[in-house]
Order: structure tokens, then sequence, then C-alpha cells
């Protein structure tokens, strides 16, 4: 059973395409994590299917509702980001008492406890909080919203370690005990993906991948060995990633090989291993090159 | 598959109590600027006249309380406008609500607005009665709501009929520039072409669209225009934001 559902939508902002042409199924009471580059329109993603903004193309459905001005589907759906506005005439308290009018499911003994473990005293005003403890707030109430769809972009913003590991943890516990779609967007999936079930990459406007997060992991190898080793034997498939460190060379490559060819490899004394799911996610959307090199070694040059 | 479901109204009626638990600074400001009008300017709207005739003089003054009059106007218009707002449009989509409930919200928000406005700015009259009575000791010569109570309530209905058309144009103003700044320059040409060419143009009152509100005798038919009028630029209102994206920088 999905929970979302994209056909061949798309997003422009007059002659910029945003979004283009997405096939998309996101399951029901799955964690999602959606990651990618800086401005290949995850939060444009998000906020459509949030009803915030409207898909210029395609068919977008969210619980079976097109979700642009669907009373349901703001019900049963919580957005947070660091963007969120709160008035400025409300204390932290107040907004509890106002998510409580709007949200059937949410839960005030939680948000109370929460608040306070995080030191975050009721009284206070949202405007004057810190970076960090905005986010915190913010991600307290899409945690006690309950919501059957509850989407965080960013969530994580300008907290600290602590703070992050609590809200993932806090997360992962409320989501046990009360199953619920979620979209999880953030720049540190090394952090995050523990909690992940599925994985969504999106790269230069549309989908790369799409899946469980073992199955990101099991599309590449990590083969050690020296340089002159790997270049001698592993020149079968595209090396998507190469990195020195002291004597050994790590080479990230597309995960092709048959296990007659990787015991080969073995063989040759290079060293197989599989990667975590951060190290498949840098290497697929060219994180991991260390590419902006090549522009001061040019200006260097020149 | 959803957990809730709300009706329109119940929503709206949600997001309007929202609405006036953020915006209570609205309603100190038009009792400051009402207290501002009092103190500082009322001198401005009163008159003394003396008549000689033959060996009787007599000295009257009249007190009006055209200055609030203006003052709750002149709020009418920002706080229509000022409800059209990115922040507070933001603020209402970080709860639950469509763009139907969140126009309705804001005219429910401003109606409430416009009958407050309306039965403070008659009853600071009141207030100016009094402080006519302490400070000139003159005798008061007036309708009010023991003597006459049917034209005290009728002066209430029509400075809140003003104040909801004043609250109304301004937020329409307000939607149609949030829908495209376009319209800042558009208005600033409309606005200049009637200053300089349309005082001009206009013959008699009766040409003015002003006069189409002010010059009606029937309170009846005062009431229908206005509210034709109030239904038409909220009609408008709901048209253009129907379509509008919202928390999209």
């Amino acid at each position: 059973m999905s929970a979302i559902t994209l056909k061949n939508v798309s997003k422009s902002y007059r002659s910029i395409t945003i979004l283009d042409q997405l096939n998309l199924e996101i399951r029901k009471n799955v964690i999602t994590g959606l990651v990618g580059r800086n401005g290949v329109g995850k939060t444009t993603l998000m906020k459509m299917i949030a009803g915030f903004i409207k898909e210029s193309d395609g068919e977008l459905r969210v619980f079976g509702e097109h979700p642009f001005n669907s009373l349901k589907v703001s019900a049963n759906m919580m957005f947070i980001d660091d963007m969120m506005g709160f008035p400025d005439a409300l204390t932290l308290d107040d907004l509890l008492t106002e998510c409580d009018r709007f949200y059937e499911n949410w839960n005030q003994d939680l948000a109370v406890r929460l608040l306070e473990y995080f030191k975050l005293p009721l009284s206070l005003n949202h405007r004057v909080l810190s970076k960090g403890k905005r986010s915190t707030f913010n991600a307290i109430i899409g945690i006690a919203t309950r919501c059957p769809l509850t989407m965080f972009d960013e969530p994580i913003t300008g907290m600290d370690a602590g703070a992050r590991r609590d809200f993932y943890r806090a997360l992962l516990k409320d989501y046990i005990a009360y199953p619920r779609t979620i979209l999880l967007s953030s720049h540190h999936m090394e952090e995050m993906e523990d909690l992940l079930e599925d994985i969504l990459v999106i790269d230069g406007k549309s989908i790369s991948f799409h899946g469980p997060i073992t199955e990101l992991q099991e599309k590449f190898l990590s083969l050690q060995a020296r340089e002159s080793v790997l270049k001698s034997y592993a020149i079968r498939y595209a090396v998507v990633h190469r990195a020195n460190a002291g004597p050994m060379t790590e080479w990230i490559v597309d995960n092709q090989y048959t296990e007659a060819e990787v015991e080969e490899l073995k063989q040759a004394g290079i060293r197989v291993s599989s990667v975590s799911a951060s190290q498949a996610y840098l290497a697929m959307t060219g994180q991991a090159t260390g590419g902006v090199d090549d522009v001061f070694n040019a200006m260097e040059r020149q | 598959m959803f957990s809730t479901q709300w009706s329109v109204n119940e929503l709206a009626k949600r997001q309007y109590l929202f609405k006036l638990s953020t915006n209570g600074a609205v309603f100190t400001t038009l009792i400051v600027l009402q207290i501002i009008g009092t103190i500082f300017i009322s001198g401005a709207g009163s008159s003394s006249m003396n008549e000689w005739e033959e060996m009787i003089s007599v000295n009257y003054t009249s007190i009006s309380n055209d200055s609030q009059v203006g003052l709750t106007l002149f709020w009418a218009l920002i706080v229509g406008f000022l409800l059209t707002s990115a922040a507070q449009r933001n603020e209402s989509f970080s709860f639950v609500t469509n763009r139907l409930t969140f126009q309705l919200a804001n005219f429910y928000f401003i109606c409430t607005a416009s009958l407050l406005g309306g039965v403070t700015t008659v009853l600071i009259g009141s207030v100016m009665k009094i402080v006519a009575l302490f400070g000139d000791n003159v005798i008061i010569e007036t309708t009010g709501l023991l003597s006459s109570p049917l034209d005290f309530f009728s002066r209430i209905l029509v400075m809140t009929a003003y104040t909801l058309l004043l609250m109304m144009i301004g937020y329409l103003l307000g939607t149609l520039i949030q829908f495209s700044k376009l319209f800042i320059a558009l208005f600033g040409l409309i606005w200049f072409v009637y200053f300089t060419f349309g005082i001009s143009l206009s013959v008699g009152e009766g040409d003015s669209v002003l006069y189409f509100y002010y010059g009606e005798t029937s309170i009846l038919v005062f009431v229908l225009k206005v509210v034709v009028s109030v239904a038409v630029l909220f009609g408008i209102s709901l048209f253009v934001t129907n379509r509008l994206e919202v928390r999209n920088p």
C-alpha cells in the first residue's frame, strides 16, 4: 500500500525545471530518507506533497487525494522545516495549545516532556530561540503531532551532536509505538542511516535511486589494495570513487562482479568489502570525488 | 486511511480562533489610536463660532469625533492590508488549512475587527461628550443611546459598514500585490492619474465613487450596497488566492 504516488510529475518555475517527470511510490508506514545535493529539488518535492505548491504537470496523490487545497491532506500531514512560521505573539506553551486545536492525534504530554528534556522553557517566545533550539522545537512538534504523513526537511539544522542523536532516537521510538509514513531529508546520511528503511536519492531533477537501504549498499563494492594491483585487476567495471589512504588505495566500483570474479579479485590480494549507505550515496552523487580541487588547480596553472 | 477529517466550516472556525489569539495587537493598536485621536487631535475637529444679533451673543462649540473616525478608517485599511502578508499566511499554513478556510478565517476576523472598530468609534463620541462636559461646562445637545436608541445603533451600523468596506479594500489590495508585485505599479499609476486628471474631470458630486456610498439616504439600501461591495471584493480575493503557492520563497 503506497501513501504517496507520483506519475510523471514535473515542477517548473517559468523556464527553469526543478523536477522532471518523477515516477514514485512511497510505501505507507515506512521511514524514507530523501537525499540529494543542494538544489536538486528535495524541498520542492516535499512542498508539493504537502500541498503548499502545485505541480506543473503530472498526477500527484497523497493517500489517494490531490494535496493542493485538500483539507484532508493538510489535516493528516505535518511538514517541518526551519522556515516554519509561528506567530510572534505566542509563547511555546500557546503554540502547543494551537497544535492541540488543529491536530487530532496531538500528544500534549509527549510534547511537554520532550520540551523539558531539551531544556526549552514553555514561557519562551519562538522568535527568541536560537537556531538549534528552534529546530529542536519544530522537530518536537513534528513528532508529537503524530500525523499519518510526517515530513522533516533538514530538521537538524543548527542542532548540536547530542540533540541530533536524541532527535533521531525520539523519532524512532515514537515511530515504533505509532507507525506512520515519514519522509526525512538531511545531508548527514551517516547519522540517519540506522533509522531509514527506504532511501530516495534525487540527482539532477530526477530520481536516481529509490528502494530499501540495503539495496543501495549492494550497488557498490569497496576494493582495497595497492594502486598497481587495482589497476591491473579491477578494470572490468566503472570506478565511482578513488581514494588514497596510506599505502592502500580504495576504489568504490559498480557491483556487477559475479561471485567467481569477486573470488578472482580476492586471489589477487584485493580486500573486497561492502560499502555503507552513506558511502554509496556520496559516491553516487559525486560528492566523494573532491572535484572542487580542479577549480583551484586550474587557477594556479594560469 | 485518513485519521482526521475536518469540515470546511469547522476548520475556518478554528483558524479564526487562531487568528484572534495571534492578532491581539490589532485591537490594542485601535484603542491606542483612538486614545491618541481623543487626546491630541480632537481639537482639530472642534470649531467655535460666535453669532451677533441684537444684544444677544451666542457662543457654540461643535465637537466631533471626525478624527477618530478618520483614524479608525485608516487603521481598517492598514489591518486589511497586513492580513495578506506572507508572515500571516505562513503562520496559518503551519497548521491545518487550505486556501478557502484561510480566506474564510480572514473574513471572519475582518468582520470582528470592523464591528469592534465601529462600536468603539461611536462610543468614543460619548467619552468626548463627558470630557467636554467637565472641561467647558457646556450644555450638550446630542442624540444618545437613551434619547434616541435607533439613531445610536444606526450610527454603529454605518460606522461598522464603512470600516468593513475599507478593510476589505485593503485586503484586496494586499492580496493582489501578493499575487504579483506588478500591481504596486498599477495602483501607483491609478493613484497618479486620479489625482492629476480625476478631480478636474468630475463635475458634480454624483459622479464620485464615494458619493455612491455617502450620498445614500436610505440606510437599508446603504447596507445593501456595502454588503454587495464586500461580497465582490472578497470574491476577487478568493479567486486570486485559490491558486497561490505558499511557504515559497
